[in-house]
C-alpha cells in the first residue's frame, strides 16, 4: 500500500483494534472464572471491521451495532469502564446492569446498541435514516451492522426495500464471519456472495477483506460519501470468527486447521506488520501503546468489579418513560 | 506461580471432568497453548494454559470430576515450590450468587373464631354479614336453590331481621364512610350496634331495659369530639392553687345595686382573655404540619345542656369590660340552653375555659376544645385554712386544673398562663384595667 | 360540540396533533389516495403531503421496525395496521423491541409511537382478520394499550397516545367506525388508566371495553325493565388498569360480569378476574365472577355462525340474570 494515512489515525486504529481485543480476552477470562452471568459473545478476530469502519464514520452518525458488537461499541466511543461493568451486571453499567452484553448500547454517542433478536436491526435503522431525511439533516447517516447469520432474515430484505425505495440515508455492513451459530454460510444460502442481494433492490455494493483495517477504512469513507450523495448501499467485509459462538461453544462445527489457519490473518497482525514495514512505528512503539490498552481493561476490570449492583427499589425505572 | 483451574465454559456449567493432560510435569508451557482436554456437561474441549513457565505439578489425576474453580496444577519457574492450601481459587472474587430468596413470613391472618362452620358454602359477602352480625351459618334456614348461602339468606335469619328492624337499618342498602365510599369493618359494626360495644344479642336475665336511643344530633357529634380529643392529643394535666377570698369580696362590692349580677365565671373569663392576649404560645394550634398562632384572645366558656355540652364564645374578650362579657355570657348560655345558639357563636375560639365550681368538685382533668391548645377549668370553692404572716388564717380557695396539648406547649408555658391567671385573680383590680 | 363518527374523531385527533407537532407523522398501507382500508385518514395526504403521510410496501416488520428507529431517534411516528390480526407479522418489534428498548438500555432511549390497528370481527372476514388481540399486547411491561369504544373516548385517549413518550397500542373497533357521538370542538385528552362508568348502576357490574360496552348498555337498558339496575364499566385503557374503579364497584354491587370481544378462554377477562379475587372486593362477592367471550374456535365465516361465536345483548342479560 502506497496511500498515505494520517499518523494519529494509524495509532487510534492500532490503539482501538487492541483494545477490542483485550476487551474481548479478559471478558473471555472473567466468564472462565465464573464472574459473567448468562452469556456473551465474544468477536475476537473481527477487530478490523468495528475499527475500519467506525472510524471511517463521524462521531453525529447513528450506528446500530451487534450482539457480537464490543468492538463496535469500543470504536464508537463506549467508556469501557461502564461496559464492563454492564457485562458484570452492576448499577454502574452502561445499562443500568438491565441489559447485559447482548443490548450494550449508548444513545447519548449515537451508538443504538446491540439488539438480541437479529434482522431487527435494519429495519430499525431505516427509521433512523428516515429521521435524518425528514429533518433534512445533510451532514449525518444512519449504519447498521448486522451478520451472514442474519443476512437470511426476512427483516433484512424488508430493510433494503424500504431503504431502497424511500432514498434513506443509510449504509448496511454485512460483518460476514463465516459462521451462523454453527452453520458454514455454505449450509444456509445458496450463493454466498452477501453483496448480490443488493441487486434486485438496485442499490450498490461492495465486498471487501474484513481482515485489513485499511481497505475497510478506505472503502466505507468512500461508502458514506456514497451514501450522502446518492442514497442506500450495502458492504459485505470478510472474516472470520475466531471466538467460539458464545461461551457454550465447543467448536464442534469447525477444524482446528480452519481456525489457525485464519489465526495467521489476524487483522492485528497485519496492520502490526503494516505499520513496522512502513516505518510509521517500531515494535517498542506499538507494544507500549498494545500496554495502554491493557492498563485501561485492567482499570474497567477493576472499577467494574468494586461497583455496587442495582437495589431492588429501581427495579421498576426505565419500563416507562 | 500461576494455577491452572478447571474453567467455567458453559453458562450453566458447575463441575467438568479432566479428560487428559497434554503436557508433562517439567515441561515448558505458553499462555494461550493448550494443556489438558475437558469436558463439560455438553462437548468435550481444549482448556489453554494460564501462563508462561513450566508446568510444575499436576494435582489432579486423569478421569476426574471437578467443581469449577477447582485447581489442577501450577504454572510457575523451575525450582519453584508448590504452595499448600485449598483447592478452590480463592484469591478472586467469589462468583456473584444470585440472591437468596428473601424467606417470605408466611401470616397466618388471625382467623376469625367468629367465623362459624356451616353445612353449606357460603359466599364471601355471606360469610362476613353472618360474622359481622354473630349469626351462625347453621341457622340460616332458606337457601338458594343451588344450596349456596347467599347474602339474602343470612339476612332472612330471623335474628339478623331482629337486629336490623331495632335499628332500622337496611344491611344491603349500605354506601360506607371509607375510602371512596368503601364499607368498613366498623360501618358494618356501627350499622348493626348501637354504641361501640358489639350488641349482646342474648339478653342477659339481670338486666331490663328499659330505654333505647340512637346516638344523634349534639350528643353524638360531642361524643366523637371528645373521644377525638381524648385519643389523639397528648394531653397533660397541671394544678395550680388560687387564693379567691379577694376576688368573692370585690364581685360583692361591684354587684351592690347591680340589677344583672357579676359572676365569678365573667372574671374568670376577662383574666384568662388577658392572659391568654399576653400569651402568643397560648393562641397556638396544630393544624395539618403546622403550628399556626392566632391574635385574638376569643375565650370559650362550657355550657352544659341537657343533651350534651355547647362552647360559646366571647370574641376578643381581653378588650372587652366585664360588663359587656358578663352581658355575652349571660345571653350565649341562655341560647345554648334552648338550643337557639348559632355555630358562628360557637366557634372561632382560641382558648376555653370550663368551670365546676357550683359542683364542689375537688380536681378534675377536662378535655381540650379541639384543636385549641389547652383548656382552664376551675373548681369549686373550698374554705381552708392558711398560714400569713405566721397567724392561721381562713381562705376561700380553688383550683386552676389545666389540661393542655403537649405539642403546642410545655409544663412552664402551662404554669405561666395559670400563674398569670392566679395574679390577675388574686388581684382583681388589676383585671379592670 | 358536534356529532361525529367514531372514524372521523380519529382523523380529527391525528390531524390535530400533526398541526400541533410537526414530529408527528403517519405510516402504513394504502392511507394515503386510498384514505386507509376503513377510510380513517381522508384528506390527510391532501393536508400533510406524502412525507407525513407515507404509504408504505406491504411489509409490517419493515415500516413497524422503521417507526421504533425513528421513534428512538426523537420523531412521533404512528403506525396504522391495516387489521389487528397482522401484529403477528412485526410483534417482534412490538413487544421486543419498542417495548423493551427504553428498559434495555437503562432509560436513555424512549420510543413515542403509537401503533393504530382495526381489530374485532362482524365484517365476515373470517379468522385472520377478525380478532381482538389486545391480551396479547397487555402481557408485555413497557407497552401501553388502549381500546375506545366511543368517538369521544376515541379522540381525547388518542390524543393522549400520541403526546405520551411510551410505545402506545391503539386498537380501533371496526364495526364502531360508522357510529356517532358527541365529541367537543376544543382540545382535550383523556388520561391512561381511567374508567369510564358508563351507566351507574347497583345491582351488578359489568366490566367491558371496545364494542361490547354499546352492547352492554343495550342488555343494562333491557334488564332494568325487569328490574334489575346494571352498571356498566368501559375500561377504556388496560394497560394501564384502572383497577380502583373495578373494585369500589364490585364492592357496592357484589355482583361482576365481564364482558369482552375477544375468546374468553385465555382472554383478558382473566386477569380482570384476578384482579378482583385478590382484592378486598373478595369479601363482598355474592356470587361467583363471572366472564362472556368469544366461543374458543376461529371466527367462522359464515354470517349466523359469526354472530354466535361472539357475545350478545341476550347473552349478556342471561348472564347477569343467573348472577343474581
Amino acid at each position: 500500500m502506497n496511500k498515505q494515512y494520517p499518523k494519529d489515525l494509524l495509532a487510534d486504529m492500532w490503539f482501538k483494534m487492541n483494545l477490542a481485543r483485550e476487551f474481548e480476552n479478559r471478558v473471555q477470562w472473567l466468564f472462565s472464572m465464573g464472574l459473567v452471568h448468562g452469556t456473551t459473545h465474544l468477536g475476537v478476530g473481527e477487530e478490523a471491521t468495528a475499527v475500519g469502519s467506525i472510524l471511517a464514520l463521524k462521531p453525529q452518525d447513528y450506528v446500530f451495532g451487534t450482539h457480537r458488537g464490543h468492538s463496535q461499541a469500543i470504536a464508537k466511543g463506549i467508556d469501557i469502564d461502564h461496559m464492563m461493568a454492564e457485562i458484570l451486571a452492576k448499577a454502574t453499567g452502561v445499562c443500568k446492569g438491565k441489559g447485559g452484553s447482548m443490548h450494550i448500547a449508548d444513545p447519548d454517542i449515537h451508538y443504538f446498541g446491540a439488539d438480541g433478536v437479529l434482522g431487527t436491526s435494519p429495519v430499525m435503522c431505516c427509521g433512523t435514516a428516515l429521521s435524518i431525511k425528514k429533518r433534512k439533516e445533510n451532514d449525518r447517516i444512519s449504519v447498521v451492522f448486522f451478520g451472514d447469520g442474519s443476512s437470511n432474515e426476512g427483516a433484512v430484505f424488508e430493510a433494503l426495500n424500504l431503504a431502497a425505495v424511500w432514498e434513506l440515508p443509510i449504509l448496511f455492513i454485512c460483518v460476514n464471519n463465516t459462521y451462523g451459530m454453527s452453520s458454514h454460510i455454505t449450509k444456509v444460502m445458496k450463493d454466498t456472495d452477501i453483496s448480490k442481494r443488493a441487486i434486485p433492490f438496485g442499490m450498490p455494493s461492495k465486498s471487501i477483506d474484513g481482515n485489513n483495517v485499511l481497505e475497510v477504512y478506505d472503502t466505507i469513507v468512500k461508502a458514506r460519501k456514497h451514501v450522502l450523495e446518492h442514497g442506500p448501499m450495502l458492504i459485505v467485509e470478510n472474516t472470520y470468527r475466531i471466538s467460539g459462538h458464545s461461551k457454550s461453544d465447543g467448536n464442534l462445527y469447525r477444524s482446528k486447521e480452519e481456525i489457525n489457519a485464519w489465526k495467521e490473518k489476524c487483522p492485528i497482525k497485519f496492520i502490526k506488520n503494516y505499520l513496522i514495514e512502513n516505518g510509521v512505528f517500531n515494535d517498542k512503539q506499538l507494544k507500549a501503546a498494545a500496554q495502554d490498552a491493557n492498563i485501561q481493561v485492567d482499570h474497567a476490570q477493576e472499577y467494574a468489579k468494586n461497583s455496587p449492583e442495582p437495589i431492588m427499589e429501581n427495579i421498576y425505572d426505565d419500563v416507562y418513560a | 506461580m500461576v494455577e491452572i483451574f478447571m474453567p467455567k465454559a458453559g453458562m450453566d456449567m458447575k463441575e467438568g471432568t479432566l479428560i487428559r493432560w497434554l503436557k508433562e510435569a517439567g515441561e515448558p508451557v505458553e499462555k494461550d497453548e493448550p494443556i489438558m482436554e475437558i469436558e463439560t456437561d455438553k462437548i468435550t474441549m481444549e482448556a489453554e494454559a494460564p501462563g508462561d513457565g513450566i508446568l510444575l505439578s499436576k494435582i489432579v489425576e486423569e478421569g476426574s470430576v471437578v467443581p469449577v474453580l477447582s485447581v489442577l496444577g501450577y504454572i510457575g519457574e523451575e525450582g519453584e515450590e508448590i504452595p499448600e492450601g485449598p483447592s478452590v481459587i480463592m484469591n478472586f472474587e467469589t462468583p456473584i450468587q444470585p440472591e437468596a430468596a428473601a424467606k417470605k413470613e408466611v401470616q397466618i391472618e388471625n382467623i376469625d373464631k367468629k367465623a362459624v362452620s356451616s353445612n353449606f358454602p357460603a359466599t364471601p359477602y355471606a360469610k362476613m354479614l353472618a360474622t359481622q352480625s354473630q349469626i351462625d351459618l347453621k341457622d340460616v334456614v332458606h337457601i338458594s336453590d343451588n344450596g349456596i348461602i347467599h347474602a339474602a339468606d343470612v339476612l332472612a335469619t330471623p335474628l339478623a331481621k331482629r337486629i336490623a328492624k331495632s335499628n332500622q337499618v337496611n344491611l344491603t342498602d349500605t354506601t360506607g364512610t371509607g375510602y371512596h365510599g368503601k364499607i368498613t369493618k366498623s360501618d358494618v359494626l356501627s350499622l348493626t350496634a348501637a354504641d361501640t360495644d358489639t350488641i349482646e344479642i342474648f339478653e342477659n336475665p339481670y338486666r331490663t331495659e328499659i330505654a333505647r336511643k340512637t346516638l344523634k344530633g349534639v350528643r353524638k357529634i360531642v361524643g366523637k369530639r371528645m373521644y377525638e380529643s381524648y385519643s389523639q392529643v397528648p394531653t397533660v394535666m397541671q394544678s395550680m392553687k388560687v387564693d379567691m377570698t379577694d376576688l368573692i369580696e370585690f364581685r360583692r362590692q361591684i354587684n351592690e345595686g347591680r340589677e344583672n349580677k357579676i359572676s365569678l365565671n365573667d372574671f374568670i373569663i376577662k383574666a384568662t382573655a388577658i392572659a391568654v392576649k399576653e400569651m402568643p404560645h397560648v393562641r397556638s394550634m396544630i393544624v395539618g404540619e403546622e403550628l399556626v398562632t392566632y391574635a385574638e384572645a376569643n375565650i370559650g366558656f362550657a355550657v352544659a345542656v341537657e343533651d350534651g355540652l355547647y362552647v360559646p364564645v366571647i370574641k376578643n374578650a381581653d378588650l372587652l369590660s366585664i360588663g359587656e362579657i358578663s352581658r355575652q355570657a349571660r345571653e350565649l348560655a341562655g341560647k345554648a340552653r334552648n338550643s337557639t345558639i348559632t355555630p358562628d357563636e360557637y366557634s372561632g375560639g382560641t382558648f376555653s375555659v370550663t368551670n365546676m365550681g357550683m359542683y364542689d368538685v375537688y380536681t378534675f382533668n377536662p378535655i381540650i376544645n379541639q384543636p385549641e391548645s389547652g383548656i382552664l377549668g376551675i373548681t369549686g370553692i373550698g374554705e381552708v385554712l392558711r398560714l400569713a404572716d405566721e397567724k392561721v388564717v381562713v381562705r376561700q380557695e380553688a383550683i386552676l386544673c389545666m389540661s393542655y396539648d403537649h405539642r403546642v406547649m410545655d409544663g412552664v408555658g402551662s404554669a405561666k398562663l395559670k400563674q398569670r391567671v392566679k395574679e390577675l385573680l388574686e388581684h382583681p383590680i388589676q383585671i379592670l384595667i | 360540540m358536534s356529532e361525529i363518527t367514531y372514524s372521523q374523531a380519529i382523523n380529527d385527533a391525528i390531524s390535530e396533533e400533526m398541526r400541533r407537532d410537526e414530529d408527528v407523522f403517519m405510516m402504513g398501507e394504502d392511507i394515503g389516495l386510498y384514505c386507509g382500508a376503513f377510510g380513517v385518514s381522508k384528506g390527510m395526504l391532501q393536508e400533510f403531503g406524502e412525507e407525513r403521510i407515507m404509504d408504505t410496501p406491504i411489509a409490517e416488520q419493515g415500516f413497524v421496525g422503521a417507526a421504533v428507529g425513528a421513534a428512538m431517534a426523537g420523531m412521533r411516528p404512528i403506525v396504522e395496521l391495516m387489521f389487528s390480526d397482522f401484529m403477528c407479522v412485526c410483534f417482534d418489534e412490538l413487544v421486543n423491541e419498542a417495548a423493551k428498548l427504553r428498559f434495555m438500555f437503562g432509560g436513555k432511549v424512549k420510543v413515542p409511537m403509537v401503533m393504530r390497528t382495526a381489530s374485532g370481527a362482524g365484517t365476515g372476514a373470517a379468522a385472520q382478520h377478525s380478532q381482538s388481540l389486545e391480551v396479547c399486547l397487555a402481557h408485555f411491561p413497557g407497552l401501553k394499550v388502549v381500546v375506545p369504544s366511543t368517538p369521544y373516548d376515541a379522540k381525547g385517549l388518542l390524543k393522549t397516545a400520541i403526546r405520551d413518550d411510551n410505545p402506545v397500542m391503539f386498537l380501533e373497533q371496526k364495526t364502531l367506525y360508522r357510529t356517532k357521538g358527541e365529541v367537543p370542538q376544543e382540545d382535550y385528552t383523556i388520561p391512561f388508566g381511567v374508567a369510564d362508568i358508563k351507566r351507574s348502576g347497583k345491582d351488578c357490574t359489568i366490566i367491558t371495553y371496545g364494542r361490547m360496552v354499546q352492547m352492554s348498555l343495550e342488555a343494562a337498558k333491557r334488564m332494568q325493565e325487569k328490574g334489575i339496575d346494571a352498571e356498566v364499566i368501559d375500561l377504556r385503557t388496560l394497560l394501564p388498569l384502572d383497577t380502583e374503579t373495578i373494585i369500589k364497584s364490585v364492592i357496592k354491587t357484589k355482583h361482576v360480569l365481564i364482558v369482552h370481544e375477544a375468546v374468553q378462554f385465555a382472554g383478558f377477562g382473566g386477569e380482570i378476574c384476578g384482579q378482583i379475587a385478590d382484592s378486598e372486593a373478595f369479601y363482598y362477592l355474592d356470587a361467583p365472577i363471572r366472564r362472556l367471550g368469544a366461543r374458543n374456535i376461529p371466527i367462522p365465516f359464515n354470517p349466523k355462525l359469526e354472530a354466535e361465536t361472539l357475545p350478545t345483548v341476550d347473552k349478556i342479560c342471561a348472564s347477569v340474570e343467573g348472577l343474581l
